[in-house]
């Protein structure tokens, strides 16, 4: 990962991709309150995870700590 | 069949977890730290639908959400923080 905007990058795949399809599979349980829940957690999901990765590239912007890129180990 | 596929899928999250562990024991910067804190947030709500698909109870699904707005708010702060040194 050559910087923070490439690891954010994952992240967002592993909470948007990730998480929202394993919530999307709550259809095959066909129980009406599990369903309920887990589309109330996928609105959640959507709602907040832009904001928070903007807040974390915005805060790496601000630093300027992304521009940087970590020496190999 | 069905707990065949939710016992791989919940193996694979919590190897899943462990590495998220290891690579937040491996950062080098305050910025990874909290990236890595919400991947681990958001890999513990997968966990916790997992775990209430496998006990057929939907409470789970509650944990998931408060653990979804806990996470978020969080990294909100934290992400503030370290941008501006104050959360506001």
């Amino acid at each position: 990962m050559p910087d923070v905007y490439s690891q954010l990058h994952a992240a967002g795949m592993a909470s948007g991709l990730g998480a929202i399809t394993i919530l999307l599979s709550s259809i095959a349980t066909r129980d009406p309150a599990t369903i309920t829940d887990a589309v109330l957690v996928i609105a959640f999901l959507l709602l907040t995870a832009p904001i928070s990765g903007h807040a974390i590239a915005w805060a790496a912007y601000r630093r300027r700590a992304a521009h940087t890129t970590p020496p190999a180990e | 069949m069905r707990a065949i596929i939710i016992g791989v899928a919940l193996t694979w999250m919590t190897l899943l977890l462990i590495g998220g562990g290891l690579m937040l024991l491996r950062s080098r910067d305050m910025l990874q730290r909290i990236i890595v804190s919400d991947l681990l947030a958001s890999i513990v709500i997968a966990l916790l639908a997992l775990l209430s698909y496998w006990r057929n109870t939907s409470y789970y699904l509650d944990a998931a959400l408060a653990l979804a707005l806990l996470s978020f708010v969080s990294t909100l702060a934290a992400a503030r923080y370290y941008a501006d040194g104050s959360p506001f």
